[in-house]
């Protein structure tokens, strides 16, 4: 499987990669630092799955997931995000999301995240 | 500026709002948080009494971290997390699981700490503005949070504490574990803001009295 990891803090790059290596075998993993380079990532590097917060600098998290969702309806997208908006949720939810997941990422949280990207995986 | 039925509304949402960031700061350091909020005062700056010594983490000579996060549009500020320099690498340290509960005297905070700082700054700020933004079912829009090393002397100018500027004031004790790592919250707020949060607040204890 391959995983875009879309995450403007290096400390939650760290985290959710070390947590996808530690519970997945066979995964490709690429770091984004904003939704510019994300976008540009998922062009080239053609993911099964995009681990994406939303407030990054320049291009965030929604735009990017609106660009993608503007041509592709498939690639599943989980977003790690700090904003506890409903309003936030229900508009990306809008976008077609596989889950939405609040930060801080804790023991459940990470649980959560790693079924949800078991599912991804099976859904292949 | 605010009457005591608002104050005691407004105190009690900010408890629960402040209650849920701690929660998460509590997750994230794996370290029971004991979180007091003796305080919420929405003022204009002008009005602060420099001798009031709550309001020290303004005034007094160091290094601050300061976190801030700017929101909008229909309600709209700038909210603000502040750290004496030494604590907030106390915090970094206990995020990062390092142990340490005392640092060197030369200590620095490189990248790895203001990174770590920013993120769970964000997390904590998210917390309270993101629940007024429920509360008020309005949408706001984040700007990008910012974060600063300052000195403590020339902090106050800098602060939106220009005049006719109200700040909402959330004077907040983290008390980490065995550690006492203290910050203040900041909300500033405009005046537009403020007439929604009151007019939300005043509708609440209307419907609570009918």
């Amino acid at each position: 499987m391959k995983v875009l990891i879309v995450e403007d803090s290096i400390f939650v790059q760290k985290l959710v990669r070390k947590l996808i290596m530690d519970h997945t075998t066979d995964c490709e993993i690429q770091i984004a630092s904003n939704g510019e380079q994300g976008y540009n990532l998922y062009q080239t590097f053609k993911p099964d799955l995009i681990i994406t917060d939303l407030l990054m600098p320049g291009l965030n998290g929604q735009e990017m997931l609106r660009m993608i969702r503007e041509i592709d309806r498939d690639v599943h997208i989980i977003i790690l995000s700090a904003d506890i908006q409903k309003a936030t949720r229900e508009e990306v939810e809008s976008l077609g999301i596989s889950g939405f997941l609040n930060k801080p990422l804790t023991v459940d949280k990470a649980n959560t995240l790693v079924e949800l990207i078991r599912v991804t995986n099976h859904a292949e | 500026m605010l009457n005591e039925l608002q104050k005691d509304l407004l105190t009690e949402l900010v408890n629960v709002y402040v209650g849920q960031a701690a929660n998460m700061l509590s997750e994230i350091v794996d370290r029971h948080i004991v979180l007091n909020i003796p305080d919420v005062e929405l003022i204009s700056f002008s009005d602060v009494d420099r001798k009031d010594r709550r309001y020290n983490i303004f005034f007094n000579e160091g290094h601050l971290f300061r976190s801030s996060l700017q929101f909008g549009y229909e309600f709209q500020g700038k909210a603000f997390l502040m750290f004496p320099a030494e604590q907030a690498k106390i915090l970094a340290n206990m995020c990062l699981g390092e142990l340490t509960e005392t640092i060197p005297e030369n200590f620095r905070l490189m990248d790895t700490d203001l990174d770590v700082l920013k993120e769970v700054s964000n997390v904590l700020l998210n917390a309270i503005i993101g629940e007024f933004g429920n509360f008020l079912e309005l949408k706001l829009e984040y700007v990008l949070p910012d974060i600063e090393l300052i000195h403590g002397t020339h902090s106050d100018p800098e602060i939106l504490l220009q005049n006719e500027v109200y700040v909402l004031v959330l004077h907040t004790s983290f008390l980490l574990a065995e550690t006492d790592v203290k910050g203040i919250i900041i909300i500033a707020l405009s005046m537009s803001s403020i007439s929604i949060l009151l007019d939300k607040i005043d509708a609440l204890l209307g419907a609570g009295h009918e």
